[in-house]
């Protein structure tokens, strides 16, 4: 293991970057509901379309504050919606503040919060949304389900493929051509498609846990056909040669050869695919939620955050931090590919 | 004499499709051979390149599975035996693949390419450094993958893999053809040396009359896919009868270089021998016995 990452490092510095980047935005994702300020579904009724606020260290008097402080702020213009200081009152910056119990790790109720001004003031980060919802603490919870429901898909649909294509290209005969039939009914259907009708098979109103597992679901069936096809491809090739065939005259089972002698050898081209097609599980979700099917709100999800927005063209002028959603789905995105391209060749023992 | 691995008529044809899949070619690898390996008596098989070696070896191991004949282990017929009641016959048979850089996964060390070939039951006890040692190869190579070894340290890696499952008998298919002469020197004085060690029985497959005759007590001859002659070494090397064993012992005596492709039903050897008859062209000669042991396939000593 540290191995590993001595070689993703020498592999390349970018690579390795990305790498911890995108662990860290696990990891804080994971803790969205320590980290946040405000539970997602907080709403400062007076204070929509917030811009993101300023934080200070000098009162207007010119004094420097060791701790730094925000001031509340007021609507100036009602229908522009634009929001002046309300200089008269500073609000410190606080740790462990008291806010409305919520249940934090699913577990473990609290009305402690991590960081926040006392009211009437607010702590915005990246501003609030249409109804004066933190952004801020919305996208941490929307990470911890976009980010999660990418990697749950993956691992299903690469799990799946993996597992289909290494059989029916392992034992081939009639149990290829079933499975390769029922791979190639998935293929047909356009995927956008086949995902909207998978989806249109179950109920509008779900639970929110019952419409994210059905989305990993949908993400996932969708995802290992044409995976499966592929690694199908790699094992008739691999199957032929002789290292296999050791492996077959040493008694081997089908399962030991298929599983460590077979499948290792896809890795170079599988391990790219996956990382490279995580985004593509954060943007189904995403499409999923523009069309109303995906994660409901007042629940956030990159995708149906960046949804709402989309379709309200004076957020571009006048709000352009509710677009932060899709900022993050595209940082995401590019550090994917960087470390899809970089791990093909650091778990390759031929670059060891 | 215990007899290990038996075939009698086995035959392989492969159908080679062109790019399209509308030309096919039937390719016959090997056509009704029979042959026997008996325990303590190590047998070369000895051909030109195309004449059937790998896949007669391959047949003899079941990694192929013959269209037609049946393969023996100790009189037990095994052609028709799943892959889980093969189980035995693969610890007491083993292979070394002609070509060292591709026969090892390259995504497995040397630790697990040895520990796979111990049987289950000796894998706790039995010491991989034993092996290494036994193959000549440093201690530290088990952590190695293939592409971090020479074409002779690869090749050794294979050696242990087939002995580590003690076997009674070894294929050896070309085990030096892919190496340099001194490399192949090494790996020959080894494999002279494991055989004592072992008591193993090989089957050594070569296109080189030198090295079988240095290794083997017996000799087998083919020619795409038939058996043209086959005798204890002493004998073979002493009269050779069938002309292309001749030619394979005197390569600069090939008159006709021609490599027709046709498929006649007479002596596949017809169209490149010097003293083919009439006949020849049109009947296939059978094994005949010509002194003791010394079988040959040719009209000439009828
Ligand atoms: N999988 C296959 N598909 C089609 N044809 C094959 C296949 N394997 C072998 N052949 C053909 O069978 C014949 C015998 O091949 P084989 O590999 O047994 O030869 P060989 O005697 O081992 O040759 P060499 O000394 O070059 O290794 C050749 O004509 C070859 O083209
Ligand atoms: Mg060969």
């Amino acid at each position: 293991m540290k191995n590993f990452f001595q070689r993703l490092k020498n592999h390349s510095k970018l690579a390795f970057f990305s790498f911890w980047f995108l662990v860290i935005f696990y990891i804080v994702s994971f803790l969205a509901d320590i980290l946040a300020p405000y539970h997602f579904d907080y709403q400062f009724r007076d204070k929509p379309y917030h811009p993101p606020t300023k934080i200070h260290f000098f009162d207007t008097q010119g004094n420097f504050h060791i701790r730094p402080f925000v001031y509340n702020t007021v609507v100036d213009d009602p229908v522009f919606r634009s929001y002046r200081e309300d200089t008269s009152k500073i609000y410190p910056i606080k740790f462990f503040v008291d806010g409305p119990e919520r249940k934090i790790l699913f577990f473990f109720k609290t009305k402690k919060y991590l960081f926040g001004v006392d009211k009437p003031a607010g702590i915005f980060l990246f501003g609030t949304d249409t109804y004066g919802r933190d952004i801020f603490s919305r996208l941490l919870y929307g990470g911890r389900i976009s980010l999660s429901i990418s990697i749950a898909g993956v691992i299903i649909s690469f799990t799946l493929g993996m597992i289909t294509g290494g059989i029916a290209g392992y034992f081939g005969g009639i149990i290829d051509q079933i499975l390769m039939r029922l791979v190639e009914i998935l293929m047909v259907f356009p995927s956008f498609y086949l995902m909207l009708s998978l989806r249109a098979m179950f109920p509008l109103n779900l639970s929110s846990i019952q419409v994210y597992l059905l989305i990993v679901l949908i993400l996932s069936l969708i995802g290992w056909a044409g995976l499966a096809r592929i690694i199908r491809g790699m094992v008739l090739s691999i199957k032929e040669e002789d290292y296999v065939l050791a492996a077959k005259s040493l008694g081997l089972s089908h399962w030991r050869i298929l599983i460590f002698h077979i499948l290792p050898n896809t890795f170079s081209y599988t391990i790219t695919a996956l990382t490279i097609s995580v985004p593509g599980y954060i943007i189904g979700e995403a499409a999923l939620s523009l069309l109303g099917l995906g994660i409901q709100e007042p629940y956030p999800s990159w995708g149906n955050i960046l949804s709402s927005t989309i379709g309200n063209l004076r957020v571009l002028g006048d709000a352009p931090w509710l677009l932060l959603a899709g900022f993050f789905i595209f940082v995401v995105l590019i550090n994917f590919n960087l470390l899809g391209d970089a791990l093909r060749n650091v778990l390759d023992p031929k670059n060891w | 004499m215990e007899e290990i691995i038996r075939c009698e008529k086995v035959k392989k044809t492969f159908t080679v499709r062109d790019f399209l899949g509308i030309n096919k070619r039937v390719v016959l690898a090997i056509d009704n051979v029979s042959m026997t390996i008996n325990k303590g008596v190590n047998t070369g098989i000895v051909g030109e390149s195309g004449s059937g070696k790998t896949t007669l070896a391959k047949i003899l191991l079941l990694l192929v599975r013959p269209d037609d004949g049946s393969v023996y282990y100790k009189g037990t017929n095994i052609t028709k035996f799943s892959e889980t009641e093969l189980r035995f016959f693969r610890k007491n048979v083993r292979i070394i693949f002609q070509n060292p850089f591709k026969s090892l996964n390259p995504r497995a060390n040397v630790e697990r390419i040895i520990k796979e070939a111990m049987p289950e039951d000796e894998r706790k006890t039995k010491k991989i450094a034993d092996v290494l040692d036994a193959v000549g190869l440093p201690q530290n190579y088990k952590d190695r993958y293939p592409h971090q070894m020479s074409g002779g340290e690869r090749q050794r890696v294979a050696i242990a893999r087939a002995i580590a499952g003690n076997p009674e008998c070894i294929i050896a298919d070309e085990p030096t053809g892919n190496l340099d002469a001194t490399t192949e020197v090494y790996i020959l004085n080894l494999l002279d040396r494991l055989k004592k060690i072992f008591g193993l029985t090989y089957v050594f497959i070569s296109h080189n009359l030198k090295i079988v005759e240095k290794m083997c007590e017996k000799i087998i001859v083919i020619y795409r896919g038939n058996i043209v002659e086959q005798g204890l070494i002493s004998q073979v090397l002493k009269s050779p009868l069938h002309p292309y064993t001749c030619l394979l012992y005197n390569p600069v005596s090939i008159k006709t270089i021609e490599t027709v492709d046709k498929t006649s039903q007479g002596c596949p050897f017809a169209y490149r021998c010097s003293f083919a008859k009439k006949i020849c062209f049109e009947v296939k000669p059978q094994l005949k016995e010509k002194e003791k042991e010394h079988l040959v396939a040719c009209f000439l000593y009828e």
